[in-house]
């Protein structure tokens, strides 16, 4: 269950920022670390080496290693790139009518990568290649034949030097999963193609040349529609293969807005004056920023870490613009036209909220009347704030999820049945929790954070690396911070673990503030919370059955914070609790009609059930049996073996702060943890609480990255097993252990009462980041745990 | 695979659904049928399906075929909620879709749905001619609708195998066969045992002979792991088209094998071949070979080193051979690209070298039915003092005389000039495939400490030796002790030493040091271990709901000797009671003995039979709780 909490943890932080990730792509320039840059904070200049049309400046040439020779530290490797060049170029189109506008990307990439051994050449054996849109709808009008070899030039490279020109005349459309590899960062997964490369060996080089282009159309009348953003570069320098040398070429025609930078010792950007035409020819109308990289190692495989906080990276996001004056929305931190933005400031976070805040009043729900009904005036501020929390939820997230919620499409309901219904966009949370708290005359920040799998906030530079979230006032206590809502979560739960520990810009916009000419904003950190805060409890029951062959169990399984979170999606069906959640917190929630209705539906019900009856009733069906399976599956991260998964039932849903435990319950029966060992048994005690993770060689070794857990965390599994008639068991105190460390603690409590063996395991992860020379402490707990998971005792036959 | 044609037929036939003669019909084709026991399970289900098909004689820029015409009529209904209709008819140069319809039952209303024609991606062919037409239809309201489509098979030569089970289970299907007098055909009926199908033959009174096979009760196909190929298992009707005549002039198709020889050999006639580019190649490789055979290893081992197997089965090509320059210049071509090419290198050595065609295991026919479905593979007969090698330039890492599983015993058509040869390629016993361990093990404190040496042979050993170069460098390590471990986690694998990866002729020899936990436990006086490293056929048992027999990928017989020295003060007190299956098809061994100071442990396993008949399963599953049993007891040591 721990592995698979983890593993949905990580799962959910990714799909939480599927836009986020999506949008990041490029890189940006001005690397803080370089010496003319590092002090410059000025969009509207660039003071950087530049290098005019004129120089004819190839910056490209000086380093290449011609001669295919590698390092001998990489010789081990399965390839390695000797050098790649990727260049998006960015073009106007002067097309201009109906209100539109368009914009081109061109995308260009070279690049000579060396085989080392078979499975490289089996790799690259089937080529795919992309084929411009442009390209693509002239071929389906008929108006082209054949590929382009203007666009792609693949060469096979022999040991003896001989250059073997591919013939690409025979590729083929893909049908099939394009390797990502080959995937261009514009053109997704569409319009490939595949080549079979003939003549290919263990030591030659593939040496080719794609490019590609993507259309954009803004629309003016608009404002959504009048810019857009180009898919953003959030990446390390390093990747799947390592790389002698690199260059990124960005070339930009006048009029689009740009965000770019490098970070931890990437290398920093030179501005050359010039660029390439659409058709390729030098032009000095163009800019283009160029980094230069070499000597990079692949990226290492290891557990707990975060690249992009370590490992030398690059931002880059292009924003094209319809008009001069038109305003962008919060998803975005935009610089002025033709201007490099290298970095966000503090203020400039807040005055975007402000801004957007203000596009979206109307738009925000009123809390008034409710406020006004509930009589919250009196209340403690604690309950105050949560129960805001809960009005809004309600008016989006049930809002959201209550139409139609068991007709035939509530097969996609849970997310095809791994998510919770809907959340809300982390900005209209916080502006609507704003203004419910300005409605409610409290005090509060509104925290720009950016989660710590992005980095450090001196880093922000993109729109998508920010989440909003709130933080409240409370003079008699702990402030209070509120985290987007996704899903029926209470108040006191995040469902993104990286936002603990995180820094952020903090701000106050409410409306006292609002008359002042400049808003501060400051510097914070995040509050890591306590280990106990997210904490998975399982109990279990235990018994033999009469052959002393399967194990029957009752587990049940208490869920907050983060663990609630996940877990959430998979075992509430909403249409059960929606009741009590209006109850709660709808102000036109009428209980004594609801009642009235529900007891008239089911005696209706009784007497004659229409086919919509039998239909909401066949697919709620479909949903409490797809429920079980999921969890059935769940269940295979705990054991290995089990024999059948007999219930689940929703004992608490937690969707209530009053009362905010997640609780359900399963019984199943397990096999294979009882051996015969003459007239004894050994039973794997260990197996019966749950498996625990064995790390691998590889995270066994000196790491190269620092440590980042996902958040800090209580896992606790207790099992109550009543033993078989007539044996007992004499020795436990191999069992009992305790483990303490700054990182991870790890016990083990075990005793014997009468006939019931009582086992309880308690894991917790106190820390969320260290250096990596802390690794051996966690490797200590982790092969502790993992050693007691293949722990056995000797049930011993009474004499 | 010499043919993606005759899959893609095989699979466009299995797909059929249908019924014609009963549109028309006052009674409801669904009655009494709904309910049915049999067809609890399903979502959507066929009443009734009828399959026509109809021929003629067409003439394609003077060359004279015949064609099929087949026609499909049937009722289809939902079983369950909310579910669709889909229906994949699979096409290819030879076989197109002519129409296709859905209409409500009752009604001539035509329902719409969208179709889409797309490729059908095969991860073992690069490129093919295979595609599929798909349309679907929810039922919502409606639960009942007539499906009819036609499609036509440009010639009959395409047209081998019709099945009976399609994706949904069909109460009731007849497959019509309308033969004209013109046409000559015979049926040949496969895995009809179990079935309720009868065949039934009355005058045409278009003229000829109407034939018509009668199923009944068809259940749906079902996906299950390691089931054997569809033509081994479900009910089919091959079609052995003979001649056909035209304007009285009688017209050869495939009367006998000497037809489809020849037909192959017209096929191979332009494959457009220059030896010539092998020459320095041929010349480098045997320079410095002493003897025939090892003249002919070097090439055959050449070609399976440095060609990769990348399938192009597009159109004629599904059957004629890449010239042999174009295999050597690109270093990649299918089985025939790499038949011709061994073909032509041998003959350039100096060796008499023929193609040869060959169906694998899938196949249950041989060519006393000449047709199309009888093959799917090609390979390359050298003749040397008279003995035949077969040479598949398609497997990895195997020796000359060698063959793998899907060969080993099949029929052969090899070429001779006009005429051709039939034989058969080698059969080998189980214990051509073999891993042979030895383990010794003491006892270090709580856990075991010892040594293990493993010899690979046969299958195993090309396998893992395919597996061991195809991982790249930096994983290769981690990827051999994963093997030797057998994925135990409490197993540590140190120093492993290898033998050569390139010997094809002896055993691939792992040797390594190695240390396993957590199979001691200690309880007073009492000791208690376990010495099995890998537990192999735990957890084997067979799904009594399982509906098809049991494949294995090959036979074998694996020996594992493992001893283990006692500890100082304690003697044995209890080992485990011996297990011995001496079944036909299977022979399992697991046994301690107490010889000295030493615990012996010997374990052997051997499968003779590929297939694990569900007529079977009983008693194998008996046979695998006793071995369960056995590796969930204990030894039990206790102090002097």
């Amino acid at each position: 269950m721990e592995n698979f909490l983890t593993r949905h943890s990580i799962h959910f932080h990714l799909k939480n920022n599927k836009m986020r990730h999506f949008l990041l792509l490029l890189l940006s320039l001005a690397c803080s670390t370089h010496p003319l840059l590092a002090q410059k904070r000025d969009d509207t200049k660039v003071p950087v080496k530049e290098t005019a049309a004129a120089s004819n400046k190839t910056a490209s040439a000086a380093t290449v290693p011609q001669n295919g020779d590698i390092p001998d530290k990489w010789k081990n490797e399965s390839a390695v790139i000797l050098d790649q060049t990727l260049t998006y170029a960015y073009y106007n189109s002067s097309a201009f009518f109906s209100g539109q506008v368009s914009n081109v990307v061109k995308e260009t990439i070279s690049r000579r990568i060396k085989l080392l051994d078979k499975a490289a050449v089996k790799d690259f054996s089937e080529f795919y290649f992309y084929e411009s849109e442009s390209d693509a709808r002239k071929r389906e009008r008929g108006e082209k034949k054949g590929i382009d070899e203007s666009r792609v030039k693949i060469v096979v490279v022999k040991s003896t030097g001989e250059r073997v020109k591919v013939n690409i005349s025979d590729a083929i459309e893909v049908k099939d999963d394009v390797p990502r590899f080959y995937r261009s960062y514009y053109m997704g997964d569409k319009k490939y193609k595949k080549i079979a490369i003939p003549n290919l060996n263990v030591g030659d080089v593939m040496d080719y040349q794609l490019s590609v282009d993507y259309e954009v159309s803004l629309n003016l009348s608009r404002r959504s529609t009048s810019y857009h953003a180009f898919p953003a570069f959030n990446n390390t320098l390093s990747t799947k293969y390592a790389v002698m040398r690199q260059e990124y070429n960005f070339m930009l025609e006048s009029g689009f807005c740009l965000n770019m930078n490098t970070y931890n010792g990437a290398p920093g950007y030179e501005l050359l004056r010039y660029g390439y035409d659409f058709k390729g020819k030098k032009t000095d109308k163009m800019r283009t920023f160029q980094i230069i990289d070499t000597d990079r190692d692949k990226l290492p495989e290891e557990m707990m870490s975060l690249p992009l906080t370590q490992y030398p990276s690059m931002k880059f996001q292009v924003v094209a613009k319809a008009k001069d004056d038109n305003d962008t929305e919060g998803s975005i931190f935009i610089g002025n036209k033709d201007a490099i933005k290298r970095t966000v400031e503090p203020e400039e976070v807040a005055e975007r909220f402000i801004e957007d805040f203000n596009a979206s009043y109307r738009a925000i729900p009123l809390g008034l009347f409710w406020m006004k009904k509930k009589k919250i005036q009196n209340w403690r501020i604690e309950e105050k704030a949560k129960a805001i929390y809960g009005y809004i939820k309600n008016q989006y997230v049930n809002a959201l999820a209550r139409p139609n919620a068991m007709i035939p499409e509530t097969r996609t309901l849970l997310y095809k049945y791994e998510r919770a219904p809907y959340g809300i966009k982390d900005f209209y949370f916080a502006v609507s929790m704003s203004r419910c708290l300005d409605d409610a005359d409290m005090d509060y920040e509104i925290i720009a954070v950016m989660p710590r799998s992005t980095g450090k906030i001196k880093d922000l530079l993109l729109g998508a690396e920010i989440t909003w979230i709130v933080k409240v006032a409370n003079p008699t206590g702990q402030p209070i911070y509120l985290y987007p809502m996704t899903g029926y979560q209470t108040s006191d739960v995040n469902a993104d673990p990286y936002l603990y520990g995180a820094e952020g810009y903090s701000f106050v916009p409410s409306k006292k503030m609002r008359g002042k000419n400049k808003i501060v904003a400051t510097k914070v950190n995040i509050p890591v919370p306590d280990p106990s805060v997210s904490t998975l409890k399982t109990k279990m029951v235990a018994a033999f059955d009469d052959q002393l062959e399967k194990l029957t169990m009752e587990r049940t399984t208490s869920a907050t914070g983060i663990f609630k979170a996940n877990y959430t999606g998979y075992t509430i069906l909403s249409y059960d609790f929606l009741d009590t959640y209006e109850k709660e917190y709808d102000d036109t929630y009428d209980e004594v009609a609801t009642v009235r209705y529900v007891k008239r539906e089911a005696e209706r019900k009784k007497k004659s059930k229409s086919k919509e009856d039998i239909k909401e009733e066949e697919d709620f069906k479909f949903l409490v049996d797809k429920r079980k399976e999921l969890m059935q599956n769940e269940l295979k991260d705990d054991y290995d073996d089990v024999d059948t998964y007999d219930s689940f039932r929703l004992i608490k849903p937690g969707i209530i702060d009053r009362d905010s435990a997640l609780i359900f319950n399963e019984q199943f029966k397990l096999n294979n943890l009882i051996s015969k060992a003459g007239r004894n048994y050994t039973l794997e005690i260990g197996k019966i609480l749950s498996k625990q993770p064995k790390l691998d060689e590889d995270n066994l070794k000196p790491r190269q990255m620092d440590i980042h857990v996902n958040y800090p965390k209580t896992i606790v599994y207790e099992v109550e097993l009543t033993l078989p008639t007539g044996y007992t068991i004499e020795d436990l105190k191999d069992l009992n252990t305790n483990l303490d460390n700054d990182m991870m603690r790890f016990k083990v409590e075990a005793q014997l009462v009468g006939d019931k063996l009582l086992v309880k395991t308690t894991k917790v992860y106190k820390k969320i980041t260290a250096p990596k020379a802390e690794w051996p402490k966690m490797v200590d707990v982790f092969t502790t745990a993992y050693d007691f998971s293949q722990k056995k005792v000797v049930l011993k036959k009474k004499q | 695979m010499i043919s993606s044609k005759t899959t893609c037929l095989t699979l466009f036939l299995a797909a059929c659904l249908s019924t014609f003669a009963w549109s028309q019909k006052t009674t409801n084709p669904f009655d009494g049928f709904k309910n049915a026991a049999w067809l609890k399970d399903a979502e959507v289900a066929v009443a009734k399906t009828s399959e026509i098909y109809t021929f003629d004689i067409e003439n394609t820029e003077g060359v004279l075929r015949v064609a099929a015409t087949k026609t499909v009529d049937e009722w289809v209904y939902a079983a369950k909620p909310n579910v669709t209709f889909f229906n994949r008819i699979h096409i290819n140069d030879e076989v197109s879709v002519a129409e296709t319809k859905l209409k409500i039952r009752g009604s001539n209303r035509l329902l719409k749905s969208d179709i889409t024609t797309h490729d059908v991606a095969d991860e073992d062919i690069f490129y093919s001619d295979a595609r599929a037409v798909d349309y679907s239809l929810a039922f919502s309201s409606l639960n009942e609708i007539n499906h009819l489509y036609t499609t036509k098979v440009r010639d009959v030569r395409y047209l081998s195998l019709i099945f009976f089970p399609s994706v949904y289970p069909i109460a009731e299907k007849e497959i019509i066969f309308d033969i004209p007098d013109w046409l000559t055909v015979d049926f040949k009926e496969y895995n009809f045992d179990s079935f309720n199908i009868t065949k039934t033959i009355t005058p045409n009174p278009k003229g000829g002979q109407r034939v018509v096979f009668l199923a009944r009760q068809i259940a749906a196909y079902k996906q299950e792991k390691k089931a054997p190929n569809a033509k081994r298992i479900f009910p089919h009707i091959m079609l052995l088209f003979k001649s056909f005549k035209d304007k009285e002039k009688k017209q050869q198709i495939f009367e006998n094998v000497g037809d489809l020889y020849a037909w192959y050999l017209g096929i191979c006639k332009n494959i457009g071949n220059t030896p010539t580019s092998l020459k320095d190649q041929v010349t480098q490789l045997t320079a410095d070979k002493k003897t025939d055979t090892e003249k002919i290893e070097a090439v055959f081992y050449w070609v399976q080193d440095n060609v990769r197997y990348i399938a192009f089965e597009n159109g004629i090509m599904g059957f004629r051979p890449d010239a042999c320059q174009n295999v050597y210049k690109n270093l990649y071509g299918d089985c025939k690209g790499m038949a011709n090419l061994l073909k032509q290198m041998l003959i350039v050595a100096g060796f008499d070298a023929r193609l040869t065609w060959i169906g694998t295991n899938d196949i249950p026919y041989d060519y006393a039915t000449p047709c199309l479905a009888v093959d799917n593979h090609m390979i390359c007969t050298v003749v040397l003092n008279n003995k035949k090698y077969f040479l598949d330039g398609t497997e990895d890492y195997i020796a000359l005389d060698d063959y793998a599983t899907r060969i080993q015993g099949r029929q052969v058509l090899i070429e001779d000039g006009k005429n051709y040869l039939l034989d058969k390629v080698p059969n080998f016993s189980a214990d051509r495939n073999q891993i042979v361990q030895k383990i010794d093990w003491t006892l270090a404190t709580t856990h075991l400490n010892g040594t293990v040496k493993a010899d690979y042979i046969g299958e195993t050993k090309t396998r893992i030796l395919y597996a061991y170069n195809h991982v790249p460098n930096d994983k290769r390590n981690d990827a051999l002790k994963e093997f030797v471990g057998s994925g135990n986690k409490n197993l540590t694998i140190k120093d492993v030493q290898i033998s050569s990866t390139d010997d094809r002729k002896n055993a691939f020899k792992v040797t390594a040091n190695v240390d396993l936990n957590h199979v001691v436990s200690v309880s007073g006086k009492e000791m208690y271990l376990s010495l099995d490293l890998d537990k192999e056929f735990d957890d084997y048992s067979m799904d009594s709901t399982r509906r098809y027999d049991w494949e294995f990928m090959y036979t074998f017989d694996n020996k594992t000797l493992t001893t283990f020295i006692l500890p100082e003060g304690y003697k044995v007190d209890y080992l485990p009671e011996p297990i011995l299956v001496a079944a036909p098809f299977f022979k399992a061994e697991l046994k301690y003995e107490q010889k000295d100071n030493t615990i012996i442990y010997t374990k052997r396993f051997a499968m003779f039979d590929l297939i694990l008949k569900k007529k079977h399963f009983v008693e194998w599953n008996k046979h695998m709780k006793a071995i369960h049993a056995f590796y969930k007891d204990q030894i039990v040591l206790v102090k002097k």
